[in-house]
C-alpha cells in the first residue's frame, strides 16, 4: 500500500518537475535569416495632433477668414482670402488679399475701404526638427516665421458730399506665427506682426506697427482621409460634463502702432465665467473686460487716454445640446450652440490731454442685449466662441468740450469673437 | 482494490495541485448591474442610431411597431463602492432628432472625476420594427444583429460582428473586429482593417475592400457581382466554376483549380494578371490582391 503512494507522489512530482522545466526550456537553439519586407514607420498621433490634421500632407491651403465689428455708430467689417502653397519643405508661399470696410455714422458720416494684397515666405522652421525626432509633421502646421511685402490702397471718403482720396501703401513687415489646421476645414493662425506701412502717397504718413494677431476661418484642400470623429473624442470632449469655465478671449489682445511721430496702443485684458445649471442645457454667462488705449502724439504734443470697460451677464440656452449628446459630439457640457439673452454695459472714457486743457468725454450704454452663438470647447484648455447679437438700450454721454450732458435710447449691434484659453 | 486506490490517490493529487492553483488567482468581484428598459414610437422612414462603447448589442428585427429595448451596464470591481461609483459615470441618452431615434451610451466624466477602475460593460438588447434602417456605432465589445431586412450599417472599431440573416443594403467598417454571416443578400459593403471576414449563405452584389484579413466566402449563390480588394491578406472563395474571374494578384499565391484556363495571362515575377471568361453570361467576380493568398475551392 504504502509502495502505491510512494509510486504516486514520485510520479506526480516528476510530472510538476516536467511542467516547471518545459517552461523554461532553452536546450536547443538554431539560428536562421530571414528578409522582412517592414512597413512604413507608424505614427502614433495624439487625438489633438488628429484634430490638428497632422495625418494630412496638406501641400496647399485655401483660407478665409472675416470679421465685424459695431461700436459707437462705427460699423467694421474685413474679409480675408489667402492661398497657401508648400514651395519647399518646410517653405511656403502665403498670398493674402484682403479688404476691410470702417463706416462712420453719425453727424458727419465717413467711411474707409481698403483692399491689400500681400506675399509672404514662410519658413515652418521646426518642421526639420520634428522629421529628425520622428514627430508627425504636416506641411503648413506649426510654428513660422515670415517676412513679407504687399501693396495697399485704401479708398476714404469724407462725406457724401465734400470728397474723397486714393491712398497707397507698401507694407513691409515680418511675423513670428503657429499655424494650425483643425478638423476638416478650419483653421487658426495666431502670432505677432511688427512691420512698417510705406506710404506711396505724398499726403500720408508711412507708420510702423507692432501687434499680435488671430485668424481663424474656414481652410480648404484636399485631403486623402476621411475625418473619424470619434478619434477625437478627446478634443471635442465628448465625454466631458464641464459645469464651470473659467475663459479668458486671447483675440485682439495687445496692439501697437507707431504712427510717424505718434504712438498708439491698446491692451485688453478679459476674463469671462460660465455655470452651467444643473444638468440642464441652460447657464449663466458673465464677462468682464477692460480695453486700455493710449495714443500719443509727439508732433502735436497731444495724447488720448481711453478705457473702455464691458460687463454682461446672460442667460444662455444650448439648443443643439441633446442633439449633440445623442450623436456623440459632447458629455453634458457647454460645448454646442446657443441662444442668450441678457444685460450689457459698456463704456468709453476719453482723456484727452495737451498742455494747454484737460478734457473728458464720456458715453455709457446700458441695456438689454440678445444674441446667438457657437461655443466649443476644444482640449483641457482651449475654446472658440463665436457670437452674433443685437441689443437696444440708453446711453448716456458726456462731452467735456461743452460740458453738455445727454442720454438716447439705441440700438447695438454686437459680434464677438473668441477663441482663447480655459482654466 | 489496488487499482481503485491508485484511481483515488491519483484524483486527490490532481485536485490539490488545481485547488491550489485556482486559489492563487482567484479573487472576488463584485458586479453591480443596472437595467432598464423602454420603447420608442415608430413610423415609416424612422432609422435607428446606436452610439454606443463598449457595448455588447443584441439586435433583431420584429413584426412589431415600436422599437423596444432593454440595456444593462454592469460594472465589475473588487471592491463593491468602487463599482458603484463607476457605474454612476456610465450614462444613457435616448431621444428622436427629425427622423433618427438616437440611443448612446457614454461614460461621462467632470473635470474632478477620476477614470472608472470597474470593468464597465452595457448589453443592449434591441427590437425593431422590420422595415427600420439600423446604424450601430459601437467601440469595443460585441455587435450581433439578426432578421434585418432594411439598411444596415455599422461602424465598429474592437468589435467583433455577427450577422446573421440580413437582406438590404448592408455596410459594415470595422477595424480590429472579426465580422462574421450567414444568409447576407443585397447590396453588402465592407471595409475592414485587421478584422477577418467569414461569410457564407451570400448573394447579391458584395465589395470588400481588407487589409490584414483572413477573407472566406462559402455558399456563394445568385452573386450580381464580387469585388474584393486587399492587402496583406488570405482569400478563399467556394463558388466554383460558375464565374468569370478577374485576377490582379501581385505578390500573391495562387493555385489555379484545373478547370480555370486564363485568356492571355500576363505575368512577371511578382504580379500576374488575367482573365477567366469560360463563360460570359455568368457574373463577374473581380480580385484584386497585394501580398497574400488566393484559393478558389
Amino acid at each position: 500500500m504504502a509502495k502505491i503512494f510512494r509510486r504516486i507522489i514520485w510520479t506526480a512530482l516528476m510530472i510538476l518537475f516536467i511542467i516547471n522545466n518545459s517552461y523554461s526550456q532553452t536546450d536547443s537553439l538554431s539560428y536562421s535569416t530571414e528578409t522582412h519586407y517592414y512597413d512604413s514607420v507608424v505614427q502614433y498621433l495624439t487625438p489633438m495632433e488628429y484634430a490638428f490634421m497632422m495625418h494630412e500632407e496638406t501641400n496647399w491651403l485655401l483660407k478665409a477668414s472675416a470679421s465685424a465689428y459695431w461700436e459707437y455708430g462705427r460699423v467694421e467689417g474685413s474679409l480675408k482670402l489667402s492661398l497657401e502653397k508648400k514651395i519647399a519643405n518646410g517653405f511656403s508661399l502665403n498670398a493674402v488679399l484682403f479688404n476691410a470696410t470702417t463706416i462712420n455714422l453719425g453727424l458727419s458720416p465717413s467711411a474707409n475701404a481698403g483692399i491689400e494684397f500681400s506675399l509672404e515666405p514662410r519658413w515652418y522652421y521646426k518642421n526639420q526638427k520634428n522629421i529628425r525626432d520622428n514627430k508627425p509633421t504636416a506641411n503648413l502646421s506649426g510654428a513660422y516665421v515670415a517676412m513679407g511685402a504687399g501693396y495697399r490702397i485704401a479708398h476714404r471718403i469724407y462725406d457724401h458730399e465734400i470728397g474723397y482720396s486714393n491712398l497707397e501703401f507698401m507694407p513691409l513687415f515680418a511675423k513670428w506665427g503657429v499655424q494650425r489646421r483643425f478638423l476638416k476645414r478650419g483653421f487658426v493662425d495666431v502670432g505677432v506682426m511688427a512691420g512698417w506701412n510705406k506710404s506711396l502717397s505724398g499726403d500720408t504718413w508711412s507708420t510702423l506697427f507692432f501687434n499680435t494677431y488671430v485668424d481663424v476661418g474656414m481652410a480648404f484642400t484636399r485631403d486623402k482621409y476621411k475625418l473619424d470623429f470619434d478619434k477625437l473624442c478627446p478634443v471635442l470632449r465628448c465625454h466631458a460634463e464641464d459645469r464651470f469655465l473659467l475663459k479668458t478671449n486671447l483675440v485682439n489682445i495687445i496692439n501697437l502702432a507707431y504712427v510717424q511721430k505718434s504712438l498708439i496702443g491698446s491692451i485688453e485684458p478679459n476674463i469671462a465665467a460660465e455655470f452651467k445649471l444643473g444638468s440642464s442645457p441652460f447657464s449663466i454667462n458673465t464677462k468682464l473686460s477692460s480695453k486700455f488705449q493710449y495714443s500719443k502724439s509727439s508732433a502735436f504734443d497731444y495724447s488720448v487716454f481711453i478705457i473702455s470697460p464691458q460687463a454682461t451677464v446672460e442667460g444662455r440656452y444650448y439648443y443643439n445640446l441633446h442633439r449633440r449628446m445623442l450623436t456623440g459630439k459632447t458629455g453634458n457640457g457647454l460645448s454646442a450652440n446657443y441662444i442668450s439673452l441678457g444685460a450689457t454695459y459698456r463704456g468709453e472714457f476719453y482723456n484727452n490731454m495737451s498742455p494747454v486743457h484737460n478734457t473728458k468725454q464720456e458715453n455709457t450704454f446700458v441695456g438689454l442685449k440678445a444674441g446667438t452663438g457657437i461655443q466649443r470647447l476644444i482640449s483641457k484648455h482651449l475654446y472658440l466662441d463665436l457670437s452674433i447679437g443685437v441689443g437696444y438700450g440708453i446711453q448716456y454721454s458726456y462731452d467735456g468740450w461743452s460740458g453738455i450732458h445727454s442720454n438716447k435710447m439705441r440700438g447695438i449691434f454686437d459680434f464677438g469673437f473668441g477663441i482663447g484659453y480655459r482654466f | 482494490m489496488k487499482k481503485a486506490i491508485h484511481k483515488k490517490s491519483f484524483a486527490y493529487l490532481l485536485l490539490t495541485i488545481v485547488s491550489i492553483g485556482l486559489a492563487c488567482a482567484q479573487t472576488t468581484v463584485h458586479v453591480i448591474t443596472k437595467t432598464f428598459d423602454g420603447e420608442e414610437a415608430w413610423t415609416e422612414g424612422v432609422r435607428l442610431e446606436l452610439n454606443s462603447e463598449n457595448a455588447e448589442i443584441h439586435c433583431e428585427a420584429y413584426p412589431g411597431k415600436t422599437i423596444r429595448y432593454e440595456v444593462q451596464f454592469i460594472a465589475k470591481h473588487p471592491e463593491k463602492e468602487s463599482a458603484e461609483a463607476d457605474l454612476k459615470k456610465m450614462k444613457w441618452i435616448s431621444g428622436k432628432q427629425g427622423k433618427t431615434v438616437f440611443m448612446r451610451n457614454y461614460i461621462e466624466l467632470s473635470p474632478d472625476d477620476l477614470r472608472p477602475e470597474s470593468n464597465l460593460k452595457a448589453v443592449y438588447r434591441i427590437k425593431i420594427p422590420i422595415a427600420c434602417p439600423l446604424t450601430i456605432n459601437n467601440y469595443f465589445g460585441e455587435i450581433s444583429v439578426k432578421n434585418i431586412h432594411s439598411t444596415l450599417i455599422i461602424k465598429s472599431e474592437f468589435a467583433t460582428i455577427t450577422l446573421n440573416n440580413i437582406s438590404g443594403n448592408i455596410e459594415v467598417v470595422s477595424k480590429l473586429g472579426d465580422i462574421s454571416g450567414t444568409a447576407l443578400n443585397g447590396n453588402i459593403e465592407i471595409i475592414s482593417n485587421r478584422s477577418n471576414i467569414d461569410f457564407s449563405d451570400i448573394s447579391g452584389s458584395i465589395d470588400i475592400d481588407a487589409s490584414v484579413a483572413k477573407i472566406a466566402l462559402e455558399q456563394i449563390y445568385d452573386l450580381i457581382r464580387l469585388n474584393i480588394t486587399a492587402k496583406k491578406s488570405e482569400i478563399s472563395l467556394a463558388c466554383g466554376n460558375h464565374y468569370r474571374y478577374l485576377l490582379g494578384l501581385e505578390k500573391a499565391d495562387f493555385e489555379k483549380p484545373d478547370w480555370m484556363k486564363m485568356d492571355a495571362p500576363q505575368k512577371n515575377e511578382t504580379a500576374q494578371k488575367s482573365n477567366f471568361i469560360a463563360h460570359p453570361e455568368y457574373p463577374v467576380i473581380d480580385i484584386k490582391l497585394t501580398v497574400g493568398t488566393f484559393q478558389i475551392k
